[in-house]
Order: structure tokens, then C-alpha cells, then sequence
């Protein structure tokens, strides 16, 4: 190991001796270090966070750490470590298809978040029944979970898991009751705490997702066949309210009207009274007058007398001149 | 090493190659155990913060600047996203194999696996949904032991809770369906907060698992939804908006026709009203006419010529109507003598 053992030009023999052996001293003790070091490795093990490490001796588990850090164990053939994952994990059942308390069939999905417990127990119960593997522990919940969706569901109506009426939902009870059944089972076969459990998914098969849907677009149909008819209902009672306003209009103006006329009718009627009592018999002749004025037309013949007035005076002469009533006929 | 090149020489050729390689390596490791000494040297950008784990524990949390921390195994440095940077996670569940678009409407897939999106709701009806959530990381620590399972996990706690929030809702509290209902004011309030109810029951789940130790170190800051109506009742739907504006054309077009009759009416009413007071007018008119001039004579009465004023009224006025008839007969009181005379124009 030495490498420089002379130094021609360096001081006395012995001094020379005393710095090679320190040197010597000083090597031996850093390859010691080394070597103790290397023991120490194997005497120690690491644990972070999310795992535990079950120390085996002689492949019999004797110990399990959790707490994250530096633990001691012997040496590689005495003592042995597996790791054991202790994280969260979500697995999903699958589409189950499931029947209701009410005899309705659901497709139902749930999710399960389960972990290995940390306590000791349940780590080395997990270490024997699942060999430490998470995806066969994964593998068997599902089929569990499976199974325990369709015995659940059927103590449930699909009314207290799908209802507008927030007080009727029961889903936190199905997931509570599911969750219960799981973990019960897991925790004592497989080492398995089931920390939640959720309904993923909430369906119907295709063909009654296809036909709810149709259902819907009836029902908007119907609506709309509703709002059509009111449309037209609206329409026509407009017009014919306004028809009506329209007629009754009208009819109050010939009442009105004919109000109006009766009223000029009186007051002609006092006129005309007034003039005849003024001088009836003047009034009598123009109005006798007036009368036949309204009577005769051009299409009228009259055939009179020939001794009624004016004609008398063709026979007569001069005579008297008397008013006097002649007979009047009409023809056409 | 002048020293050295005199010492070499006493090792002849083979020491001299072996002597070399010794110092080679020696300068080799010298070197990788510097290099392993800073290999824990980090530079933290801003959207990033550090967890320094010492021997498996958790020794510190640092934010963004310049980390020195012991090499590995003493030290090991895990880099994870800032509180504050929003991650997001799209609900790729929803995503899976759906056909369709949100003006289209989605279509339902005879495979019910591929029918993820279509949740039920509380009235028995079924809607279409996209999501995308949001996440800050809450707890370092967590979310760094839960790492690659917390995206699966978040997403299986999301679809949980909007398949239980659905199911207690009708369709107008999650999108606007049907007018009638939708402009409830209640419902509209259900639709303004159905985003909130989702993250807040999300993050209730996430809690419940944080108290049992096994939380995963994120919660939710939001939950961006884009409900949907299935396709096959989508235009069903809309249908009803058409009818009804339809319906609200008809009935304006009936109003301006009935505000065109009662305009007539109106009118009507006063030429009614109007031909009334006219034909009043013309009959008193005709009654005062008449009557002038048994006014104007009574004025003369008992005047000695009264009499010869009647008789001059009294031919004149039937000459006017005998020259007014078409034919005017006159025949002798006992048959003999008949004339003719012709009076106006036939």
C-alpha cells in the first residue's frame, strides 16, 4: 500500500519511518471506517413513508416497521425485509347488474379506497393471505365488492337512491352498508381496512337508458302539442274577445243612435205641436201638403174630380174659391 | 512532482504502470464522491416546492430557491407542484368513447360500459356530463405517499359524488330543460350552486379520508361541469322553445288583428254616432223648415187677406205637385167628362 516508500532527499531515516507508519495507521483506520460502514448497512433498514417493513427471520416475520426512519435488524441471512405497500388504493367492482328492493334492475359501479392498516397484524395478515401483492388483493376485492353491491342493493328501492326529494336519498346508507359488508370480511380475511366506499356509477341497461330518453322527448312532446294548442286557444279567444268587444261597440252606438234620433223625434214632434197651436188650420193644410209632397212622385198618377179644386175651375168658371179635400189615388 | 517521477523510477515499468492506475482511480473517486456530495443540490422553480426526506422522515418543506441537502441515502429530495398551482384533472370516464357533441347532443351506446356520462337524475331523467376538476395540493406530504394514485382515486371520488349529487336533483337544477321549470327561481339558484355542491361533496370525501389517515393530500378548488341533453331527446327539447315562440307569434298576430277590429269599431261606432246626430240635425232642420212659415203667417192672423194667402199657399203648393206626378187624371163626378192631363216628365 505504500506508494512512496523513499524520499532521497528528505531528512533522517527514522523521521521518515514514523511519517510512512502514520500514514500507514491513518489508511488502515479510513478502510475500517469503510468496513464498518458496510456492516452497519447491512444491520440497518430504511423506512418511508407509506410502507412497512416486516423483518423476517429466517423467513419467519418477527417484526413490522411503520414509523418512518432508520430501524436495526441483523445482518442478510438472519434477518430479511419485505416492504409493504400501506398507501390508499381505489379499486373498482366493475358494471354490476343489480337488483332493487322494488324488483327494478340497476347497473351499479362502486369504488372501494382500501389500505393495508398500519398495525402489525394486519401487515403480517396481509403478508399471508395476499402474498404482499396488491393487484391479486385488488383482484379479490373486486369479485367481493361484486357481490356485496347485489346483496346490498336489494335491501335498497331505487326511489331512496335516485328522488328529487333530497330527504329520501339513501346513498350514503348504501355506501355505509357496502362499505360495512366489505371491510367486516376484508379486514379479517385479507388484512384489508376499507377506508370508503362509492357508488361510481348509478344506470340503467342501454335499452331502458334508450327508452327513459325516449320518455323524456314524449313528455317534451306532449309539452309542446300543449303550448300549440294554448297558442291557438289564445289566439282565437283574442279575436273573438275582440269580435265581441267589436259588437257590443257597435250595438251601444245604435242605441245610442237611436236614442238620439227618438230625442230629435220629440223635439220635432214639440216643434210641429207648437206650430199647430199656433194655427191649426194652416198647419193642417201645409202639412196635409207636406204629406202628399212625400207621397207623390214622378211615377204617380193622380186621377181627380173635375169638381174638386183646382180642376172645379175648368167646369165651374170663377166661383168661389174654397179649399176644399180632393181625393188623391196613386199608381204606378 | 519531480519527487514523484525519481521515485517511479525505482518500480521499473510494471510498478510504474500500476502506480498510475492506483493514482488514476484515486483522483476517479475522489471526484464521484464530490460529484455525489452536491448531488442533492436543487434549484426550486416557483411553481414547485421540496420535501427533504432524512433518513425516510420528513426533515423540511422548502418553497422555490437554491435546496442544499445531504446526498442519498442521508437525504432525499422529492420536487412536487406549489400549494397554489391549480392542477387539473379532466373526468377522462366521461370522455371514453362517446359519440356526439354538446350542440348535437351525445348519443347512448349500446355497450352501457360506454355509458359513463349519462347519470340519472332524481326525476327520472337522464343528462349528459363533462367535467374537468381542479386541484390544489393541500398536504404535501400525503400527496406525495399517495403520488400515482392520487388521479385514479380523485376521479373515482369525483364520479361518485356527481352520481349522487344527480340523483338528487331534477334535470332543471342541473342545466336548463324546460322553461317552465328552469325559470323557477329556486332552480335557477340549484343550477348556480350545482358546481360548488360537486366540489364541496368531493372534498367532504376527500376529508373522510384525510381523518382516517389515508387522505390524499389534495382538495378541489373547482369543478368546471358542461351538462347536456342525450341526443335522441335533445330536439325534443329545443322543439318545445319553437313551439312556444311559435305560439307567442300566433297570439301576437291575433292581437294586431283584434286591435284592428276594435279600431273598426270604433270607427263604426262613431259614424254611427256621427249619421244619428246628422240625421237628428236633418229632422229637426225639416220640422223648423215646415213649420217657418206657419210662424211667419200666424204673425199676419187676422189679417182680412189670411184667407187669399191660404188659397195662394194652397195652389201653389199643388201645382208644384201635380207638375211633380207622372200623370195627373181628371174625371167628372158623374163619368162624362174626362181629362187628361200629362203632368212632369214620365
Amino acid at each position: 500500500m505504500n506508494l512512496h516508500p523513499h524520499h532521497h532527499h528528505g531528512g533522517a531515516e527514522h523521521d521518515h519511518s514514523d511519517a510512512s507508519r502514520l500514514r500507514l495507521s491513518l489508511r488502515a483506520v479510513v478502510g475500517l471506517v469503510i468496513v464498518l460502514l458496510v456492516l452497519l448497512s447491512a444491520c440497518v433498514v430504511l423506512v418511508s413513508p407509506g410502507q412497512a417493513i416486516v423483518v423476517t427471520r429466517f423467513g419467519n416475520p418477527v417484526r413490522v416497521i411503520s414509523t418512518p426512519g432508520l430501524a436495526a435488524k441483523l445482518p442478510a441471512p438472519v434477518d430479511n425485509t419485505v416492504v409493504v405497500d400501506l398507501r390508499l388504493r381505489t379499486t373498482s367492482s366493475g358494471l354490476h347488474d343489480v337488483g332493487t328492493r322494488d324488483g327494478l334492475r340497476i347497473l351499479v359501479q362502486a369504488y372501494i379506497a382500501w389500505q393495508v392498516p398500519d398495525d402489525a397484524e394486519h401487515v403480517r395478515q396481509f403478508l399471508r393471505a395476499m402474498r404482499n401483492q396488491p393487484e391479486i388483493a385488488a383482484d379479490q376485492l373486486r369479485s367481493f365488492t361484486g357481490s356485496a353491491l347485489e346483496i346490498t342493493a336489494s335491501s335498497f328501492d331505487l326511489a331512496s337512491l335516485v328522488n328529487t326529494d333530497p330527504s329520501q336519498i339513501k346513498l350514503d346508507q348504501f355506501e355505509e352498508a357496502l362499505r360495512r359488508r366489505i371491510d367486516e370480511q376484508a379486514l379479517k380475511v385479507y388484512g384489508i381496512s376499507i377506508r370508503q366506499v362509492g357508488l361510481e356509477r348509478l344506470t340503467l341497461g342501454s335499452d331502458t337508458l334508450s327508452a327513459t330518453i325516449e320518455r323524456m322527448k314524449a313528455e317534451r312532446e306532449t309539452v309542446a302539442a300543449e303550448r300549440s294548442a294554448q297558442g291557438l286557444r289564445m289566439a282565437d279567444q283574442i279575436r273573438s274577445n275582440a269580435e265581441r268587444d267589436s259588437r257590443v261597440l257597435q250595438a251601444q252606438a245604435k242605441v245610442e243612435a237611436a236614442d238620439i234620433e227618438a230625442k230629435s223625434r220629440i223635439t220635432a214632434a214639440g216643434i210641429y205641436k207648437q206650430a199647430y197651436s199656433t194655427d191649426p188650420q194652416l198647419y193642417m193644410l201645409l202639412r196635409s201638403l207636406d204629406s202628399l209632397d212625400a207621397v207623390v212622385n214622378p211615377n204617380t198618377r193622380l186621377i181627380l174630380r173635375t169638381d174638386a179644386a183646382p180642376f172645379r175651375v175648368l167646369i165651374d168658371g170663377v166661383g168661389l174659391p174654397a179649399v176644399q179635400s180632393s181625393r188623391v189615388g196613386s199608381a204606378r | 512532482m519531480s519527487t514523484g517521477a525519481s521515485d517511479l523510477t525505482e518500480f521499473g515499468p510494471w510498478g510504474q504502470a500500476i502506480l498510475l492506475s492506483f493514482r488514476f482511480l484515486l483522483w476517479a473517486t475522489g471526484l464521484i464522491a464530490a460529484g455525489w456530495l452536491v448531488s442533492d443540490f436543487h434549484q426550486i422553480p416557483a411553481d414547485s416546492q421540496a420535501v427533504i426526506m432524512r433518513f425516510g422522515s420528513v426533515a423540511r418543506i422548502q418553497g422555490a430557491g437554491l435546496l442544499l441537502a445531504w446526498p442519498r441515502p442521508i437525504e432525499q429530495v422529492i420536487v412536487l407542484p406549489a400549494a397554489a398551482r391549480q392542477l387539473q384533472l379532466p373526468i377522462r370516464r366521461y370522455q371514453d368513447s362517446q359519440t356526439g357533441s354538446v350542440g348535437q347532443g351525445f348519443e347512448v351506446s349500446s355497450d352501457p360500459r360506454l355509458n359513463s356520462a349519462f347519470l340519472l337524475t332524481g326525476d327520472s331523467g337522464v343528462v349528459h356530463l363533462e367535467a374537468r376538476v381542479f386541484y390544489q395540493i393541500k398536504d404535501p406530504l400525503a400527496y406525495m405517499v399517495a403520488a400515482d394514485h392520487v388521479e385514479p382515486a380523485l376521479e373515482r371520488l369525483f364520479l361518485a359524488a356527481a352520481v349522487a349529487l344527480i340523483a338528487s336533483r331534477d334535470l332543471d337544477s342541473v342545466l336548463v330543460a324546460r322553461p317552465e321549470i328552469a325559470s323557477e327561481a329556486s332552480e335557477a339558484a340549484r343550477r348556480e350552486r350545482l358546481r360548488s355542491d360537486l366540489m364541496l361533496a368531493v372534498n367532504r370525501r376527500l376529508e373522510d379520508l384525510a381523518r382516517q389517515n389515508a387522505g390524499l393530500g389534495v382538495k378541489v378548488s373547482r369543478v368546471d361541469l358542461v351538462p347536456s341533453i342525450p341526443a335522441g331527446a335533445k330536439e325534443a327539447f329545443e322543439n318545445v322553445l319553437t313551439v312556444t315562440q311559435d305560439a307567442e307569434a300566433r297570439a301576437a298576430v291575433a292581437r294586431t288583428e283584434a286591435e284592428v277590429t276594435s279600431q273598426d269599431a270604433n270607427r263604426n261606432k262613431d259614424r254611427i254616432a256621427a249619421n244619428a246626430t246628422a240625421a237628428a240635425e236633418e229632422l229637426m232642420t225639416t220640422a223648423r223648415a215646415q213649420v217657418a212659415p206657419i210662424q211667419a203667417l200666424a204673425q199676419h192672423s187676422g189679417d182680412g187677406s189670411r184667407n187669399m194667402q191660404l188659397n195662394r199657399i194652397y195652389l201653389d203648393r199643388v201645382g208644384a205637385l201635380l207638375r211633380k206626378s207622372q200623370r195627373v187624371e181628371v174625371v167628372d163626378r158623374s163619368g162624362s167628362v174626362r181629362t187628361i192631363l200629362t203632368g212632369g216628365t214620365p
